[in-house]
């Protein structure tokens, strides 16, 4: 939670409710599995498995398309509403 | 600080519980620990101050995905529905049970035959048995691969459903006739009547049983256990104890395959948001 917190510089922040909710519908999907830590037994981690990997790969491929469409319409970064699309 | 920290703890600790069971089991004691580290971070780093803007980010957070998962349970938890199953699956579902006894019955006496056996003898109804159950669930199975992930659930529960039925029918006869030393034979009405009616009620229920198991997670899956003891106990009402023409045999087929496809229309009939499977779907 404090890494997505950081990474996306305070724009995104999850509570445990949500965060948990997420990996259970994910593990339910099988994009991600349980791994053991034998330094903190206490603890779950989670790693992507094949199937993750890919569904991510296809869902960066396709923001990545969105912002190259609006590079290319122009609209990247500007406030007003007056846009032509 | 101490007092603090337990204060929270015990606040937290008592929110948990109103997370449903299944859920409070496999994430509660991480949320817990989770919600440790966030305590300790906000104390730390700017002390009541932090405390408050901790609780203030925690409540909706803890309301929505209260209200998430407790929808998630009342639509039978998380299942993965790829279709809901319609009227049109009902229908193919009944044509397969009309169809799969006499056509099984007359490809198994064609085999029979054309190996030079004798279709009066048993030998036919050994081939003919099993035959009817792979194609009969064989079947099943090929019309539920549309509607959900778990067909093959279906198909392996329904095999052992009959071999479990095969065995307790086995076992009651041998434990009746050796040990009880019983005579099952009877010509009186009103006796076969509550064989059938106990037979029935016990191989529909192991039926709808593995059924149910078959698939779990879905809603109203305790129907499959009324539809089968009334499917089995119309197939005794109307064939009288015999297959005596084409129509029993179409009728015996047809009875499981109106009354559990009748329930499938209850329990893969809802579909939840858990099943998309991009990353931004899971993370909404």
């Amino acid at each position: 939670m404090k890494q997505v917190e950081k990474d996306s510089h305070g724009n995104i922040q999850m509570g445990p409710g949500t965060l948990y909710g997420s990996i259970k519908r994910m593990l339910k999907s099988g994009l991600i599995i349980e791994v053991k830590n034998p330094e903190d037994e206490r603890r779950k981690f989670y790693k992507l498995t094949k199937k993750g990997q890919k569904n991510l790969s296809a869902e960066l491929k396709r923001f990545e398309e969105i912002v190259n469409l609006a590079k290319n319409k122009k609209i990247l970064g500007l406030n007003s509403l007056s846009l032509n699309i | 600080m101490t007092k603090n920290i337990s204060l929270s703890e015990n606040i937290y600790k008592s929110i948990l519980q109103l997370y449903p069971p299944n859920y409070r089991k496999e994430f509660g004691e991480q949320m817990y620990l989770d919600f440790q580290d966030m305590y300790k971070d906000a104390k730390m780093s700017e002390g009541d101050n932090g405390l408050i803007k901790l609780w203030i980010k925690l409540i909706p957070d803890f309301i929505s995905s209260l209200i998430r998962e407790y929808m998630y349970e009342k639509k039978g938890g998380e299942y993965i529905l790829k279709k809901e199953f319609d009227t049109l699956g009902l229908i193919f579902w009944v044509l397969i049970g009309i169809a799969v006894f006499p056509v099984t019955y007359f490809v198994s006496m064609y085999l029979v035959s054309l190996f030079g056996g004798n279709i009066e003898s048993q030998i036919a109804w050994v081939v003919f048995i099993p035959l009817l159950l792979v194609s009969f669930i064989g079947s099943q199975w090929l019309i539920l691969r549309k509607y959900t992930k778990k067909a093959k659930n279906w198909l392996t529960n329904t095999f052992i459903a009959w071999v479990v039925m095969i065995l307790t029918t086995f076992a009651f006869f041998i434990v009746s006739q050796n040990v009880l030393s019983l005579d099952l034979a009877t010509d009186n009405q009103s006796q076969i009547m509550v064989i059938q009616f106990v037979q029935s009620i016990i191989y529909g229920s192991i039926l709808g049983i593995f059924q149910k198991r078959a698939l779990v997670g879905y809603p109203n899956t305790w129907l499959f256990v009324p539809a089968n003891i009334i499917s089995l106990a119309m197939i005794f009402i109307t064939i009288q104890g015999s297959i005596s023409s084409n129509v029993d045999m179409m009728l015996i087929g047809t009875y499981p395959a109106l009354f559990t496809g009748l329930a499938l229309l209850f329990v893969l009939r809802k579909r939840t948001k858990g099943n998309n499977s991009k990353m931004s779907g899971m993370l909404a």
